[in-house]
């Protein structure tokens, strides 16, 4: 089964860490020495660190995931959403969080709430409670993931008791999250962003919108400024190629919306915002924003729109143009949820560690 | 001011004459160079052809230190273009021996390359019945064994 005459080492060192995850995830059934790599953390780790980041467009609706493959280089850009999901009809998809190739799904099944860990390119891993976010803590050698996950006896957070707790996907652990930090906010929104390891949310504190993070190394919550834009409430954040975080301000009184980007987050420097690109504003339909996505180099965003009684909309703005495609639904519609668009990036990073990786939990 | 030349020696035995400084991006032949000075030095197991190939890459890498204009010192983007036709107009068997001399002779951007060229071409392969074909891997699976990993691997990324 050898390769010509190359030594094995050298294919798999050399060669296969350099074949993007979802190439490699096709040719898993080409010989067995190929498949057990998807296995050996050593190999995966060398493939996560050496392999390019090929990233792909994800959006979560009514439910569902679905891939959606965009072809800017047409005007207007043909469109394709197509399934994306392990999960029958019956199981819903609640809410969606991803970090370096791992999806975080909270799924209702028969009104049970689960929350599963899957790596599309390798298996899944699943539990249960809600989930808030998944990030990593960066150890020398390799990656630790964790869950954040939060709960709270009334729906606000800063009534009643509420708290955190921590999940180790490598050691397979809960434990209570003890940072005193207050958060001031009534409820922390479900849709944050993982970046660099950490997560962010969007929040309104009673002292006005901030940058919401939760630093997966230290375990504990930052407070971080937002660029100076006058209405504050209209940001929207996202994530350009896992190397930026991006906000989209966007105003019905303006006629343009503006792209800002901050390629690093310190915690002992204010953040330093830079402004991006900025595209037209539509005027013609209600905006009404969930969730977006940037090309920097295109200058183009893709937001989701889902204003009331209309449809569930992509838009592809850029300067001077604009164009929407519908978002198809599968199974049940729902109003409430709004799509969540995100890129993500496949790869072989293996949540736990392996022999916890099919370990199931129940309430 | 004359450049210091050293031999080379292919398996057929034939002689190239190279300047030290191309010869040197070869770790291996940078550490022969120093500890066997004025001999030629035997490559056994790399034939003329690819030998001639590894020293045409070696030629347009090496870094000029006199700074004297040299075609060779080409900018970052001009080098990237030209490795890519470099190894494009390679055929796989060759690409294949060209990674081994790499490998061999530890010349890391060589490797880095050759590597990247043969990664590609994976990636481009639509099956794993391409793929076998493509480098000649014999298929150790049974029936039932690729459908198993056939049913994990349903999902689309």
């Amino acid at each position: 089964m050898m390769m010509y005459d190359i030594p094995q080492d050298l294919i798999e060192e050399e060669i296969l860490s350099r074949v993007p995850a979802a190439s490699l995830k096709r040719l898993r059934s080409t010989c067995k020495r190929w498949n057990h790599l998807f296995k050996d953390q050593r190999f995966t780790e060398k493939h996560f660190r050496k392999a390019p980041k090929q990233s792909r467009i994800l959006i979560s609706n009514d439910y569902r995931i679905c891939s959606v493959k965009v072809n800017l280089n047409v005007a207007p850009p043909p469109i394709e959403f197509k399934d994306f999901h392990p999960c029958s009809q019956q199981v819903h998809v609640v809410e969606v969080f991803h970090c370096d190739g791992l999806l975080l799904w909270t799924i209702r099944n028969d009104n049970k709430y689960r929350l599963m860990v899957w790596n599309p390119c390798l298996g899944e891993t699943s539990f249960s409670t809600r989930s808030l976010a998944l990030g990593y803590q960066n150890n020398k050698s390799f990656r630790s993931y964790k869950i954040l996950s939060c709960w709270s006896t009334s729906y606000s957070l800063d009534q009643g008791d509420a708290g955190f707790e921590i999940y180790d996907l490598s050691s397979d652990s809960w434990r209570v999250l003890e940072d005193d930090f207050v958060l001031n906010c009534s409820t922390l929104p479900n849709r944050g962003v993982s970046f660099k390891g950490n997560a962010y949310w969007l929040v309104l504190e009673k002292t006005g919108y901030l940058l919401l993070g939760f630093d997966f190394t230290s375990d504990s919550f930052r407070r971080f400024c937002l660029p100076p834009v006058p209405n504050p409430r209209n940001l929207m954040l996202s994530v350009v190629r896992e190397e930026k975080l991006s906000l989209l301000n966007w105003s019905r009184h303006v006629s343009y919306m503006e792209v800002w980007v901050t390629h690093e987050i310190d915690d002992t420097q204010p953040v330093l915002w830079s402004k991006s690109f900025t595209v037209k504003n539509p005027n013609n339909f209600i905006p009404c924003f969930k969730s977006f996505l940037a090309d920097e180099e295109k200058k183009l965003v893709l937001v989701c729109n889902s204003a009331f009684r209309d449809s569930k909309k992509l838009y592809t703005i850029g300067e001077d143009n604009e164009y929407y495609t519908e978002i198809t639904s599968v199974g049940s519609k729902s109003k409430t949820l709004s799509p969540f668009i995100f890129s993500y990036v496949p790869s072989l990073q293996q949540g736990g560690s392996n022999e916890t990786n099919n370990t199931s939990r129940s309430n | 001011m004359s450049k210091k030349m050293i031999v080379l020696k292919s398996s057929e035995g034939v002689s190239f004459v190279v300047e030290e400084a191309v010869a040197r991006q070869s770790k291996i032949i940078s550490f022969l160079v120093e500890e066997f000075p004025d001999r030629e030095l035997p490559l056994t197991n790399m034939t003329s052809e690819i030998l001639r190939k590894t020293i045409e890459y070696c030629k347009k890498h090496v870094v000029e230190d006199d700074g004297g204009g040299d075609s060779s010192s080409s900018s970052s983007g001009d080098l990237k273009e030209w490795d890519v036709k470099f190894v494009a107009e390679i055929d796989q068997p060759r690409l294949m021996d060209l990674l081994m001399a790499a490998n061999y002779l530890d010349i890391p951007s060589l490797l880095d390359v050759t590597c990247q060229k043969v990664a590609d071409t994976i990636a481009a392969c639509n099956d794993e019945k391409e793929i076998r074909a493509t480098f000649n891997i014999e298929n150790d699976f049974t029936e039932e064994e690729v459908e198993a990993i056939r049913m994990e691997n349903q999902y689309p990324i």
